[in-house]
């Protein structure tokens, strides 16, 4: 639909409705961007839609490609670190050599990689046992109008708790144990998987369902490839979430009552007033989540989610 | 092949009361036979397909799907009024040298699954028999059947990027596939233009007369019905029951001018009937009964 200023001028207009293709267009831009109304020949707003377009294709040219984006990105926020740095001269804002020195320094000393990784089994554990159990509930609920009215004011209690609560109460409930962390973690991650999952249940089509009952496809078959499947963007919602949410809670969890891992660590640096430490530390966490949204998420849900793209 | 006998159907409206859209409707089905089904829209004949699909068991009354006898041995009838989500398709028919599922429902929208291509939907309903050869085989028959539908070239791409007319011709051939006994059709061409319509008319026609189903087609145009069909039966208003049948042996293809005939002959025996459904071709339901202009 063109767009034609009301302000423009009745020769401009004449030309928008006369409709042919490529004047109409120049005709409703130059009449957005003509002040004095200098409209009159269709050839005068061809000639403006080019100097237009041209130089908005000028600029795109200076830019570069995909890659080269992200990486300008990383460079810029590098070099603003830096310069930050150089500015501040105190001893909480070292600069990005200093702190990738460290990084260095702890990787080969077999620090850095040992509480990295058992961070990181933790938040795969915890990750796993929430998208099963979430799920599982998620799905119930959504399903059986009953189920949900009876587990409706858990989940929204579940979801309000503050984490730092329920960390604590599992901690002195079953003592300062890996298996208290993960549960701690879980039971905070539960209720937002449950949430999402449950719209992708009650957002089943019944239709295709009717499909599958119609033919007699049995419980697994149309559980795996045809419920399922309606519930992937639910799913994938979930997963990025509650990933992100499972991070931050291991830190803390980690914090609190553990004597390794990240947020052990982090807690250790902050006491020693070491910056440079947990700047390390933060970098490689942020590059490893990165890593896993670029490698295993964006592929995942690309695969998954590949149909759509109609 | 196929007995309905349906004393009385009732489901809640939006209103909340109870309406009742079938009473003392009796159809009875021979194997092999072809037979439409027309009648108004919002009739209930829908209702009475879910029915006899095994979606809705709510009713008083019983739907019986007859035994075939399979080398010599008869099974016993089957009430399909309490069939509920079970595994498994029919037994082996070595007629066919596959197994033969009893129903199989061609919907008025494709409803094809959207993350599956037109080959996988299609295979989605044909089973998954043990052995290497006989997949190859059932996969090798879907083809034949795709191909049937000139979809040979779109057999591994997704439903959301068909046009509505293929699309349905791939729901068409995933109800043939498993050659069912009982072929259900709810309107399958209703909202199609005329030439895909007529196209899609003649590949029903040609799959059906090679597999021996039983086919229900229900529509709301009565020229579709005789056109298609070796027996036509007329719906009454809800409550719905059959109030006329008419035998068709007119060999197919039938031309336009065999089936105006019929049509003037139905019209001048019972003009009550076709009052309601579409008197000119090319006009809806909605056009008759509001009396607007096409």
């Amino acid at each position: 639909m063109t767009r034609v200023d009301q302000r423009g001028s009745a020769a401009s207009l004449a030309v928008a409705h006369n409709g042919s293709g490529g004047s109409k267009r120049g005709a409703a831009v130059a009449a957005e961007t003509n002040k004095a109304g200098e409209l009159g020949t269709k050839r005068g707003t061809q000639r403006g839609m080019q100097r237009g377009m041209q130089r908005g294709m000028q600029w795109n040219r200076l830019l570069p490609g995909d890659v080269g984006m992200r990486v300008a990105s990383l460079a810029v926020f590098a070099l603003i670190w830096h310069f930050g740095a150089l500015f501040a001269q105190s001893s909480t804002l070292p600069g990005p050599v200093e702190v990738l020195a460290r990084v260095v320094e702890e990787t080969v000393a077999l620090e850095l990689p040992t509480h990295l990784a058992v961070t990181l089994s933790r938040v795969a554990v915890a990750f796993a046992a929430a998208m099963l159990i979430g799920t599982a509930i998620g799905i119930a609920m959504g399903r059986w109008r009953r189920v949900d009215q009876f587990l409706d004011a858990w989940l929204v209690l579940g979801l309000n708790i503050p984490a730092l609560v329920t960390i604590i109460l599992c901690y002195v409930w079953f003592g300062l144990t890996d298996v208290a962390a993960i549960v701690a973690v879980a039971i905070n991650k539960i209720p937002t998987v449950v949430v999402t999952v449950r719209e992708g249940a009650r957002a089943v089509d019944r239709r295709l369902m009717d499909v599958a009952r119609v033919y007699r496809l049995g419980r697994w078959r149309t559980l795996t490839r045809v419920y399922l499947p309606q519930l992937v963007p639910y799913l994938m919602a979930a997963a990025r979430s509650g990933l992100s949410l499972i991070w931050k809670i291991v830190l803390v969890v980690e914090l609190l009552g553990r004597s390794n891992g990240i947020g052990f660590q982090l807690n250790l640096f902050f006491q020693f007033f070491d910056i440079a430490g947990i700047l390390a530390y933060t970098l490689v966490f942020a590059a490893i989540v990165l890593l896993i949204e670029g490698c295993v998420m964006r592929p995942l849900e690309r695969r998954l989610s590949g149909w759509r793209q109609t | 092949m196929l007995s309905i006998d349906i004393q009385r159907k009732t489901y809640p409206d939006r209103g909340g009361h109870a309406h009742l859209a079938l009473s003392g409707l009796r159809l009875s089905l021979a194997a092999g036979e072809f037979v439409c089904l027309v009648g108004p829209s919002g009739c209930g004949k829908s209702t009475l397909l879910n029915l006899i699909a095994g979606l809705d068991a709510d009713f008083d009354g019983s739907i019986r799907l007859g035994a075939r006898p399979a080398t010599g041995a008869t099974r016993a009838a089957s009430v399909l009024g309490t069939v509920g989500c079970d595994a498994g398709v029919g037994a082996y028919d070595p007629r066919y040298g596959m197994a033969r599922s009893d129903v199989a429902y061609v919907f008025q929208e494709p409803r094809l699954m959207p993350w599956l291509s037109v080959l996988d939907n299609v295979l989605l309903v044909a089973g998954e028999p043990a052995d290497e050869a006989a997949r190859d085989a059932l996969r090798a028959h879907a083809v034949s059947l795709l191909e049937a539908m000139e979809l040979g070239d779109v057999l591994d791409a997704w439903p959301g990027r068909l046009s509505g007319g293929m699309q349905r011709r791939v729901a068409l051939a995933r109800g043939f596939v498993n050659r069912p006994r009982l072929l259900l059709m709810d309107e399958p061409f209703v909202s199609l233009d005329t030439p895909t319509a007529a196209r899609l008319r003649q590949m029903l026609l040609s799959l059906w007369a090679g597999g021996g189903s039983t086919v229900l087609f229900v529509t709301h145009d009565v020229r579709e019905a005789i056109a298609l069909g070796d027996r036509v039966c007329f719906l009454s208003t809800a409550p719905a029951r059959v109030v006329l049948e008419r035998r068709i042996d007119t060999p197919r293809p039938r031309d336009g001018r065999e089936i105006e005939r019929m049509l003037g002959e139905l019209d001048a025996t019972h003009p009550d009937l076709l009052a309601g459904l579409p008197a000119q071709p090319g006009e809806t339901a909605k056009t008759v009964r509001t009396g607007e202009e096409a």
